[in-house]
């Protein structure tokens, strides 16, 4: 679906005194998608961040943005990347319009072209009634709409929140959620940290899994996000009360076009269900009727929470 | 000049209508006022300089230094360092913009010494401006290089102790405003008359701090430079104040960038980023090196400079070693070209002994340094090297006994006329004794990551 890495992270390592952020971190970031990075507190989640931004050198390994290290020519990089630091700041005397103006022109936006740029991006983020309003007079979320706004007001090609929705009330974290997904469909790349994994759910198409340093996991998400038409597909997940029913479910399923994606674990079986073309309660009935007997049926909600919870587990089981 | 995103943003900031109207109003009434008295012309001369001094020179430095601090503190650097703006651009922005109402205030003086006519000067009035606005420039310009430096280091520096600097500067910058006698200034045997030469110095001075404050700000936005910059100011350092006390010869010469390379290895190691990402960016090429063997492996030093894995302080001490053998040199050739130096400067001591000692003990300081910036939790890194310094050099040989003092202070021991080796031996000891503590500090940080790996 994609095409080739817009972001190659090779063997990465970032050390604090006393302390290594990162450890021989490496992973692709395929262009157009929107990558959640999750992970405790401590992770290494903003360190990682900051090294793609090129605002830190890393101990060893490499950032390559479109091929090119991003510390052999920072400035390059810094003029594709958009960037909103976790503990943002904003020049607070300054009206959301000159703070727009002045990143614009900073970011080398044309002098012809600022006033439209600063428009639409007021626009998309629903700051148009906010543009003579000091930045310091604005609410936490319409702070962060700037601080987004000032991030992205140059186009970038790949933009990276560091715990973007931090602190809003739920209906501001929607309206986020909403900007993150025009700007994917725009042809941005998005890499957003996260410890609040419901948000993230809502936007993200990949998931990348961080702990004490290291990746855990780097994974695909299905979710609304991904494409118009994915969006009645319903992730179902049900537990076969004999293990036996596994073929005769893989057999069943295999004629079935609005069922897709089954994975069987052990007598877990998942698997994506088009409702419109036919709803759970329909299928649940025809299992049953095909004689395989259920335990369990329902919709998984909350598909990312699980995934992380499952890795990070694991991981320290094995450790 | 508006075309420069940083310096409008800091217009915006700076020069509000408000303070547009209220400035000129307020100046105009004080120099009103002034008027009024017996002799007002020479009061309000007076009144027009303290009012330039406490504006540019004063307030000015403060908000040069904030013009980066503030950044900081309200966490804008990051999208600053993130902008397309060059280097030059920023650096200017800022430290122009910061200070534009300062100089908003300081102009309308400026034209009150110019245009209002005084008898009875000791100077004329075009000399004192010109000495007061590169003054102003001078002060602001270090203060925004301080300012950078900090950001760069990582280190905070309490807004408050941006004025320290100006403890220094100011009798000088004082003496040069209020001076009623205009001596010649010799410098190299040649006379210039006292304005000039302040004047072209300070003119020269501002110009290095503006080179330095772009230079900073390069490696503030992650960009490579070489260090030649600051190597250069080593030498047109040592060849300005040489020109103070002695003629020129390569002897001279040398030994004053023998001095001038000491202290800025003291201020490179004391302003670079100490930590231990650095430190091993700068060591793995060299480790790396010695175990590839490859014939075709790029230059070394040349892949080190090109790859930004390098720390400015080394080239300080090897530009230290470098002068002292270029003196060593001349001595075993010329030895009368180096007789005024030891004479003049070090009274008599043998200047290869003595620049050898001088160079064991910026080492072993600079390992101290380190040694502390490395440690887990390193707190107050330059005041801790700061007092175990003095302890060793002062405080140590005045409480302990003769020859244990000579132990803690190498500097002691030459003195002594029979003592010069002596002096070298031990100074040997403490650097020796400061590695041991590094290595063992490291092999201790290795193990660490090793387990938890």
């Amino acid at each position: 679906m994609y095409s080739a890495p817009l972001i190659q992270v090779k063997q990465l390592t970032f050390e604090y005194p006393g302390t290594r952020a990162l450890d021989s971190v490496s992973f692709d970031i395929v262009k157009g998608s929107i990558t959640a990075l999750v992970g405790p507190n401590g992770a290494g989640k903003s360190t990682l961040l900051r090294c793609i931004a090129a605002l830190e050198y890393p101990l060893s390994g490499q950032v390559l943005f479109n091929g090119v290290d991003v510390l052999d020519d920072p400035r390059a990089s810094h003029a594709k990347i958009g960037y909103l630091s976790d503990n943002f700041g904003l020049y607070d005397a300054l009206s959301v319009r000159q703070c727009l103006t002045f990143a614009a022109s900073s970011q080398g936006v044309t002098a012809d072209n600022i006033t439209k740029v600063v428009s639409k991006t007021a626009e998309q983020l629903d700051l148009t009634n906010k543009l003579n309003s000091a930045a310091g007079a604005l609410s936490r979320g319409q702070r962060q709409r700037v601080a987004i706004g000032q991030a992205i007001i140059h186009s970038p090609s790949l933009l990276l929140l560091d715990e973007p929705a931090s602190g809003l009330d739920p209906e501001a974290r929607h309206s986020l959620s909403q900007v993150f997904i025009s700007l994917k469909n725009s042809g941005m790349t998005l890499i957003v940290s996260s410890h609040i994994l419901a948000e993230l759910e809502d936007y993200s198409t990949e998931m990348l899994i961080l702990k004490n340093g290291k990746i855990l996991q780097q994974q695909s998400v299905h979710n609304s996000a991904d494409s118009t038409a994915k969006e009645n597909l319903n992730h179902i997940e049900f537990e076969l009360v004999h293990i036996a029913d596994a073929a005769k479910l893989a057999a069943f399923i295999d004629h079935m076009p609005a069922a897709s994606g089954l994975e069987i674990a052990a007598n877990v079986a998942n698997l994506q269900l088009d409702e419109t073309l036919m709803p759970r309660h329909v299928l649940l009935n025809r299992l049953l009727q095909a004689d395989i007997s259920i335990n369990r049926f329902g919709l998984l909600e909350n598909n990312m929470q699980q995934n992380y919870l499952k890795a990070v587990n694991a991981e320290s089981i094995a450790s | 000049m508006m075309n420069n995103p940083e310096f409008k943003r800091n217009i915006w900031l700076e020069l509000s209508l408000h303070r547009l109207i209220a400035a000129p109003v307020l100046l105009g009434l004080i120099f009103f006022v002034a008027m009024q008295n017996q002799g007002g012309g020479a009061i309000t001369h007076t009144i027009a300089k303290s009012i330039f001094i406490i504006a540019t020179i004063l307030w000015g430095s403060q908000l040069a230094f904030s013009s980066v601090s503030d950044e900081l503190q309200n966490r804008t650097w990051d999208n600053q360092r993130l902008s397309a703006l060059s280097p030059f651009k920023l650096a200017w922005g800022k430290l122009f913009g910061a200070t534009s109402f300062a100089w908003y205030i300081g102009i309308p003086c400026i034209l009150v010494l110019l245009f209002m006519p005084v008898t009875n000067l000791p100077v004329n009035n075009l000399q004192t401006s010109i000495s007061l606005i590169l003054g102003a420039l001078l002060v602001q310009s270090l203060a925004f290089v301080i300012a950078l430096l900090a950001a760069k280091s990582g280190a905070t520096i309490p807004r408050g102790l941006s004025l320290l600097f100006l403890f220094v500067l100011m009798p000088i910058v004082g003496r040069m405003i209020y001076a009623t006698e205009v001596p010649n200034q010799l410098w190299y045997g040649i006379a210039f008359t006292r304005y000039t030469f302040v004047n072209i110095s300070l003119l020269i001075f501002t110009a290095w701090t503006w080179l330095a404050s772009v230079r900073v700000m390069q490696t503030a936005l992650q960009i490579k430079i070489k260090p030649w910059a600051m190597l250069a100011f080593v030498l047109f350092g040592a060849f300005y104040i040489l020109g103070f006390y002695a003629a020129f010869s390569v002897g001279n010469f040398a030994g004053f960038v023998f001095i001038f390379a000491i202290l800025m290895t003291y201020f490179g190691a004391l302003t670079e980023k100490r930590d231990l990402v650095s430190v091993r960016r700068f060591i793995n090429p060299w480790l790396a090196q010695s175990s590839e063997k490859s014939p075709s492996q790029t230059n070394l030093p040349e892949k080190i400079l090109r790859e930004k894995k390098w720390l400015e302080t080394p080239y300080f001490v090897v530009m230290a070693a470098l002068s002292l053998v270029a003196l060593l040199f001349t001595l075993s050739n010329k030895p009368e070209a180096i007789n005024a130096f030891e004479t003049s400067i070090l009274k008599g001591q043998s200047f290869a002994i003595v620049g050898l000692v001088l160079v064991l003990l910026m080492l072993r300081d600079i390992g101290l340094l380190y040694y502390f910036s490395l440690s887990k939790k390193p707190q107050r890194v330059a005041i801790t090297t700061f007092f175990y310094v003095i302890l060793l050099t002062v405080l140590l040989p005045l409480l302990l006994p003769k020859w244990l003092g000579f132990i803690a202070n190498p500097l002691m021991s030459l003195s002594q006329s029979s003592g010069v080796y002596g002096a070298l031996i031990l100074a040997l000891l403490h650097v020796l004794t400061v590695a041991a503590l590094l290595y063992k500090q490291q092999i201790a940080m290795n193990k660490f990551f090793a387990n938890r790996a």
